[in-house]
C-alpha cells in the first residue's frame, strides 16, 4: 500500500503544484499586461479622477461614444459597458473603483431590460477572475461569488472559466494582440442596420434590486440612473419602463426615443453607430451639459 | 454520476477507503457493498431504471438456476429462449420502438399508403445495450455449459451492476468477471498504480482530446451546408478523435477504477488508428463489443466455415447488427455496412488476418508502405465516421457531397473562440505520446513516466473543457 499511497501523493503534489503554478502565471498576466477587456481596465486604474463613467451592458458599450462626450463637456469619460453587463458586475465593477481610489463626478448606470437579472453575467465572472485575491478586493463582495471563487483551491476559478479566460486569453495577453475597438474610449460601434430580432421585457419589475441599491448608497448623488433606446415592438418595453419610472423616478428615460427613427436601429435592442453618435449628444446635452 | 464529475472524483476514493480499510476481510461484505454503490451509481442518472437491471438481473439469476438443474435439450433451448425474449425484448422496446414504428410508416408512404404514426415518447436507459449484453453472456455461455451457473445472487447481481463497467462497458464476460466476484480479493500494488494511471489518461483523453474536438465537431456537423471541403475534412478527423477520445477515455476509467477495487475488465481498446487494415482495425476497437459478435452471433452462424456466401452473408450480419446495436437510425446500419464493404475484400483475398501485431514493432517509426496502409485505413474509417455522426441519410450523403464538390482550402470561422491549429497541434501530441507507447496500455511507463504524467496534468488544467463539458457518447447506446 506504501508505493501506491506514495504514488497517489506525487499526483496529487503535481496537481497542487501546477494548479498553484498557473493561478500565479495567470494572474500576473491579467495583474499587468495591457487590458484587453473592461474589468481588467478597472482593476488596473489607480488613484485618477475620470469625469463621467459609464456602467451598463452591450447597451452603453455600443451606444455611448466618449470621445463627443469629452467634446461637448470637455471633460473626461470613460465607458465601461460590456456585452451581457448586468447590475451586480456594476456593483463589482463601481467597488472596484473606489477601492483603486478612483475619483469621478457622475457615474452612469444603463438600468433597463436587465433590471430583474439578480445573478452576475458569466463573462464578467471571467474577466474578474485574476482579481479576486487582491487585497483590496471588498470581503462582502468576495463571499456574494459562486463557490469555485471562494473556496481557496487554486486555479479552479481559471478552469471553470477556461472558455472565456483560460489558456487562450492568457496566450493572448503575452502576445499582445490587439482587440477589436480602443479600450481608453471604451466605445464598440456596431455598422449597419437591419437584423430584425424582436426584444422581450419581463412582465413585471422585480423590486427591489439589491445591488442597484448598494451602489446608489456607496456613490449617493453621483449616481445617475438611465434607459437606453430600444425599439417599439419589444414585447412589454412600455409597462415594464412605466413600473421602472415609477420606482425610480429620478431615472432618465431614453426608451423610445428613436420610436419613429428606426434608421438608428441596428437590432432592437441596439443602435448603429449613427443611432450612437445621436444618442451620446442626446444624454449629453440632457444629462451632463444641463 | 459521471467519471469526469465531481462526484466521482468524491465516490471513487470513498468507495476505495471503505472497500479496502474496513471490508477487506469481508468477501460477502465487499460484493454486497459493491452492489449497492453500484445501484447509487447508476441511480444517480435515474433511479426509476435500477427496476429495469434488477429485473433483468432477476430473470437471468433464475434462468441460470433453472438450466443448471434441465439437461432436456428442448428445455434449455426454451429457457435461454426465455432469456433472449426477454433481454432483447427490453432493449427493443427502450431502443427500437420507435424505429420499427418510423420505418414501417415511411416504408408504406413511399407506396402512397398512409399510415397512423404512434411512436412514443421512450426515455433509453442509459447503458442498457451494455448490461442487457453482459446478462446475455452469463445465460449463454450457461446454456453452452461454459459456465457453471452461480448460486450466489448477490455475486451475479453485482456483476451485471458493477459500477465502473456498467453504463458503457467494456462488455464483460460472465466467463471473466463473475468468477472474480467468487475470489478473495487482495489489493496488488502494481494493478492499482496502472489503475490510478489509466484513469488519468482517460481523463486526459476525455476532457482534453474528445470534448475539445467535441467543439469543432458540433460547430461543423450543425452548419455542413455552409463549409467548404477543408473545413468538412477537418469535421470528420476531428470526430475521429472525439470518438476515440470518448469511447477509448471511458474505457480507460472504467478499467481503471475497477482495477483499484481488485478487478480485471478486459481492454476495450488497443490504439486502433494505429491499423494497417480494417479488419485490424476491428480487432482494435470497441474489443468488448466485437468479440461478443464474434462469440455469440458470427461463429454461431458458421463463422468462416461454409460456402463463400454463408462467410459473405455471416460477415454482412455482424457489421449491420453491430451499426444497429449503437443506435435506431439508418445511419448506424449504414456505418456498419460500410465497415462490411471495406472488410470483405481483405475477407476474400483472405488477408483479413494479415496484421495481427503491432505496426513497426521494435522501430521508431513506420515504414512508408505501413504508414500509407494507416493512413487509407484511417480515411475509410473516417468516411464511415460520417455517418455515424450525422443525424440522417441524408445529412451524411449531404456532407459527403460538399466534401467533395466545395471545393477550398480555407478553414471556415467557427465561432469557437478556438484556433484549429490549437486542435491540430494537441491531436499531434496525443498521436505521439499514443504512437511512441503503443507497445503499453498508457504513456505512464518507462523513464519517461513521471514526464509524461506532469505534461497530461499541465494539458488536463490548461485544454481541459471544463465550462462545455459534453456526455459520453457511449451513453447513448
Amino acid at each position: 500500500m506504501r508505493r501506491f499511497l506514495r504514488h497517489i501523493l506525487l499526483i496529487g503534489i503535481l496537481i497542487a503544484g501546477l494548479s498553484m503554478l498557473l493561478d500565479y502565471a495567470y494572474t500576473r498576466a491579467f495583474y499587468n499586461d495591457t487590458p484587453r477587456n473592461k474589468v481588467q481596465l478597472a482593476a488596473q486604474l489607480e488613484n485618477e479622477n475620470i469625469d463621467f463613467i459609464f456602467l451598463g451592458s452591450s447597451r452603453v458599450e455600443n451606444h455611448i461614444d466618449c470621445d463627443i462626450v469629452r467634446k461637448l463637456t470637455g471633460k473626461s469619460c470613460l465607458n465601461l459597458g460590456f456585452q451581457g453587463g448586468r447590475i451586480k458586475d456594476y456593483r463589482v465593477l463601481a467597488s472596484i473603483l473606489k477601492e483603486n481610489n478612483i475619483t469621478f463626478e457622475k457615474l452612469l448606470l444603463q438600468v433597463d431590460y436587465s433590471y430583474n437579472f439578480d445573478n452576475y453575467s458569466p463573462i464578467f465572472l471571467a474577466q474578474l477572475a485574476p482579481f479576486i485575491t487582491r487585497d483590496n478586493f471588498p470581503e462582502y463582495l468576495k463571499k456574494d461569488l459562486p463557490r469555485s471563487f471562494n473556496n481557496g483551491i487554486p486555479f479552479l476559478r481559471y478552469a471553470s472559466n477556461e472558455k472565456m479566460i483560460g489558456i487562450r486569453e492568457v496566450t493572448s495577453q503575452f502576445l499582445k494582440r490587439e482587440i477589436a475597438f480602443d479600450l481608453s474610449n471604451g466605445f464598440s460601434p456596431l455598422e449597419g442596420s437591419g437584423k430584425s430580432v424582436s426584444g422581450h421585457f419581463p412582465d413585471q419589475l422585480k423590486y427591489p434590486n439589491e445591488a442597484l441599491e448598494n451602489i446608489t448608497n456607496l456613490f449617493s448623488e453621483k449616481v445617475i440612473l438611465f434607459t437606453a433606446p430600444y425599439c417599439k415592438i419589444a414585447v412589454n418595453r412600455d409597462s415594464f419602463m412605466q413600473s421602472l419610472v415609477t420606482m425610480y423616478p429620478n431615472v432618465y428615460n431614453f426608451i423610445d426615443i428613436f420610436d419613429t427613427q428606426e434608421r438608428y436601429l441596428y437590432d432592437c435592442g441596439h443602435l448603429n453607430a449613427q443611432g450612437a453618435e445621436k444618442f451620446t449628444e442626446i444624454l449629453t446635452n440632457e444629462i451632463l451639459i444641463n | 454520476m459521471l467519471f469526469n464529475s465531481i462526484a466521482y472524483l468524491i465516490f471513487l476514493p470513498l468507495v476505495f477507503c471503505i472497500y479496502w480499510f474496513f471490508l477487506k476481510k469481508y468477501l460477502r461484505a465487499q460484493n454486497v457493498f459493491l452492489l449497492l454503490v453500484s445501484y447509487l451509481f447508476y441511480g444517480w442518472w435515474d433511479w426509476r431504471f435500477l427496476s429495469l437491471i434488477a429485473f433483468s438481473t432477476l430473470v437471468d439469476f433464475s434462468i441460470g438456476a433453472a438450466l443448471d438443474k434441465q439437461e432436456i435439450k428442448i428445455k434449455r433451448k426454451w429457457l435461454v429462449g426465455i432469456s433472449l425474449i426477454v433481454n432483447l425484448g427490453l432493449l427493443g422496446y427502450f431502443k427500437y420502438y420507435n424505429f420499427f414504428i418510423d420505418s414501417w410508416v415511411d416504408a408504406f408512404a413511399s407506396i402512397d399508403i398512409a399510415m397512423h404514426r404512434s411512436t412514443l415518447q421512450i426515455v433509453l436507459p442509459v447503458g442498457i445495450s451494455f448490461y442487457t449484453f453482459q446478462t446475455l453472456s452469463y445465460t449463454i455461455d450457461v446454456y453452452r455449459k461454459k459456465l457453471k451457473p452461480t448460486r450466489n445472487f448477490i455475486n451475479f447481481a453485482a456483476y451485471v451492476a458493477f459500477f465502473p463497467q456498467l453504463v458503457a462497458g467494456p462488455i464483460e464476460r460472465a466467463t471473466n468477471l463473475l468468477p472474480q466476484f467468487a475470489k478473495e480479493r487482495e489489493f496488488q500494488e502494481d494493478r492499482a498504480i496502472s489503475g490510478v494511471n489509466l484513469i488519468l489518461w482517460g481523463l486526459f483523453q476525455k476532457m482534453v482530446i474528445a470534448d475539445s474536438c467535441a467543439l469543432y465537431v458540433n460547430a461543423i456537423f450543425d452548419n455542413y451546408q455552409e463549409m467548404n471541403s477543408l473545413s468538412l475534412f477537418l469535421g470528420a478527423f476531428y470526430f475521429a478523435f472525439q470518438i476515440y477520445g470518448d469511447f477509448a477515455g471511458y474505457s480507460n476509467i472504467a478499467i481503471g477504477s475497477a482495477r483499484l477495487l481488485g478487478f480485471d475488465l478486459m481492454r476495450n481498446f488497443n490504439y486502433p488508428y494505429f491499423s494497417r487494415d480494417v479488419a485490424e482495425f476491428w480487432r482494435r476497437w470497441h474489443i468488448s463489443l466485437s468479440t461478443w459478435f464474434r462469440d455469440y452471433l458470427y461463429i454461431p452462424l458458421g463463422g468462416s466455415r461454409g460456402a463463400r456466401w454463408e462467410k459473405l452473408r455471416n460477415v454482412m450480419i455482424i457489421f449491420l447488427v453491430s451499426g444497429f446495436w449503437h443506435g435506431a437510425n439508418w445511419t448506424f446500419i449504414i456505418w456498419g455496412a460500410l465497415h462490411a464493404a471495406f472488410f470483405i475484400p481483405l475477407f476474400l483475398l483472405n488477408s483479413n488476418r494479415k496484421n495481427l501485431n503491432q505496426v513497426a514493432v521494435n522501430r521508431t517509426l513506420p515504414r512508408l508502405i505501413e504508414f500509407l496502409q494507416m493512413l487509407v485505413t484511417f480515411a475509410m474509417v473516417c468516411v464511415a465516421w460520417i455517418f455515424f455522426r450525422a443525424e440522417s441519410v441524408s445529412m451524411a450523403v449531404g456532407y459527403l457531397d460538399k466534401l467533395f464538390s466545395n471545393v477550398a482550402f480555407t478553414v471556415e470561422y467557427l465561432n469557437i473562440e478556438r484556433y484549429n491549429i490549437e486542435m491540430l497541434l494537441i491531436i499531434a501530441i496525443f498521436i505521439a505520446l499514443e504512437w511512441f507507447n503503443r507497445t503499453q496500455e498508457h504513456p505512464f511507463t518507462g523513464s519517461w513516466k513521471w514526464f509524461n504524467i506532469s505534461a497530461v496534468i499541465l494539458m488536463l488544467l490548461t485544454l481541459g473543457v471544463y465550462s462545455n463539458h459534453q456526455d459520453f457518447i457511449y451513453f447513448q447506446f
